[in-house]
């Protein structure tokens, strides 16, 4: 199974500013003293060598994971702006001809996990199937809704792809049986749903959007429970401790450190967080996990799952 | 863990030893909430070796009590880790904390 992030962000997209381009190229060239800058070669293992946060960003495009399984089956989950590279990236394959099957999983319908749907070119393409499951019984009114007259130029019939909406009641199995799908509620305004996936002997969870309101009990157990032993947990870790806490209590999203703790009691391999906090800079994304970090330190280290900090491009590779 | 509630007339000392997690959490919960009674409350972690995010929200959530029932509420004693647990949270600005229980008691009495 693969596992790639298309998209990041949290709440709505978020280019870098040319003040932020400036500061990482001010931090770059600052550091590159001693590195001979004649010597292609010298300054490509230079830039290699950059964190993500320097030589790049986290990415500032809304949610949208790709799911592969050995098989080939292509699963997507959240059609947030990171699905339209997605679609370019398809486009060169089965769904550039129209031949092209995938399977989408929403997590919920707030706008930054919809906004890619109506700039995702395999759904114009006819001959191309899509599979599109929520846990919200009415998804394709809503993408209806979106693309409607008054907010978009372009309806949804006119997406030549065909496209079969499917309300999720209980577990999944897709790909005629080479995927299993659990879905879990989380708490967030209007509900969001998490997908445990299970696929070439390993296991996948998807958590994005939803907010801890209890840290302990049943409540807690819950959560551990579902994402038990997963491989892989992609996490929302919007806010700062306090901001989840305090500050925006009820606002639907969780914190690095929660999902830490939630990652540790659940013996998780990988945690990845993600939906970072669209109002902070890359740098302050890094701050916010380097903290999280010494956090993690404080665990006996046979309890510490490895820690991820989600950025576009990031690619997990789960051998069968 | 293991909680043991004292103080005096004017103030409730509850002192906690070991680790404040989501298994440890309720019941130092639900001892703080019986020992409130309007006198200031003085949570003394000098022995406390750990705290996680449930942990944390517990003080949170005497905090707000704190606030909305007016009395008092100081921490006091927080080992390195668990000060940099508060610190790496954010949270060394929502409380009173004080080095030592002797320090906090004289803090609360000038109050």
């Amino acid at each position: 199974m693969m596992v790639r992030l298309w998209g990041v962000r949290g709440s709505i997209p978020t280019p870098v500013s040319n003040e932020d381009i400036e500061r990482k190229l001010f931090v770059a060239l600052r550091g590159a003293a001693g590195v001979d800058l004649a010597d292609e070669a010298a300054v490509r293992s230079y830039v290699a060598s950059l964190p993500v946060h320097v030589r790049g960003g986290w990415g500032g495009n809304t949610t949208c994971v790709e799911v592969r399984t050995a098989a080939g089956d292509v699963l997507i989950i959240d059609a947030g702006s990171g699905l339209r590279r997605l679609g370019e990236s398809l486009l060169g394959g089965d769904f550039g001809r129209g031949q092209g099957h995938a399977v989408m999983l929403f997590t919920h319908t707030h706008w930054d996990h919809i906004q890619g749907w109506p700039f995702f070119g395999p759904l114009f393409i006819p001959g191309n199937r899509f599979d599109v499951y929520a846990g919200h019984d009415d998804i394709e009114d809503r993408l209806r809704y979106q693309m409607s007259p008054r907010f978009f130029p372009v309806p949804l019939e006119v997406m030549g792809a065909t496209k079969t909406f499917h309300h999720i009641t209980g577990d999944l199995e897709l790909f005629e049986g080479r995927m299993k799908v659990r879905p879990l509620t989380l708490d967030h305004p209007g509900d969001a749903y998490a997908f445990r996936i299970e696929a070439d002997g390993h296991s996948f969870v998807m958590a994005t959007d939803g907010e801890y309101k209890e840290l302990v009990g049943d409540y807690w157990r819950k959560y551990v429970d579902f994402y038990r032993e997963a491989d892989v947990l992609v996490f929302d870790a919007q806010y700062t401790l306090r901001e989840a806490l305090v500050e925006k209590q009820n606002w639907g999203h969780s914190s690095a450190m929660i999902g830490i703790d939630l990652a540790a009691d659940a013996n998780v391999g990988t945690i990845v967080m993600v939906h970072h906090e669209p109002t902070y800079n890359d740098e302050k994304i890094k701050q916010i996990f380097d903290d999280a970090m010494r956090y993690l330190d404080r665990l006996p280290a046979n309890e510490r799952p490895k820690v991820v900090v989600g950025y576009e491009g990031l690619t997990v590779r789960l051998d069968p | 863990m293991k909680l043991e509630v004292g103080g005096d007339s004017q103030v409730v000392v509850v002192a906690v030893e070991g680790r404040i997690d989501a298994y440890t959490a309720p019941e130092v919960e639900q001892k703080l909430t019986a020992a409130v009674d309007g006198r200031a409350v003085l949570l003394d972690l000098s022995a406390t070796d750990y705290i996680s995010s449930a942990g944390l929200r517990v003080m949170i959530t005497l905090g707000k009590r704190s606030r909305a029932e007016h009395f008092a509420m100081r921490l006091c004693g927080l080992q390195p880790s668990v000060l940099e647990v508060f610190e790496i949270a954010g949270f060394t600005q929502l409380f009173e904390i004080s080095e030592s229980r002797e320090v906090a008691l004289a803090e609360l009495a000038a109050a």
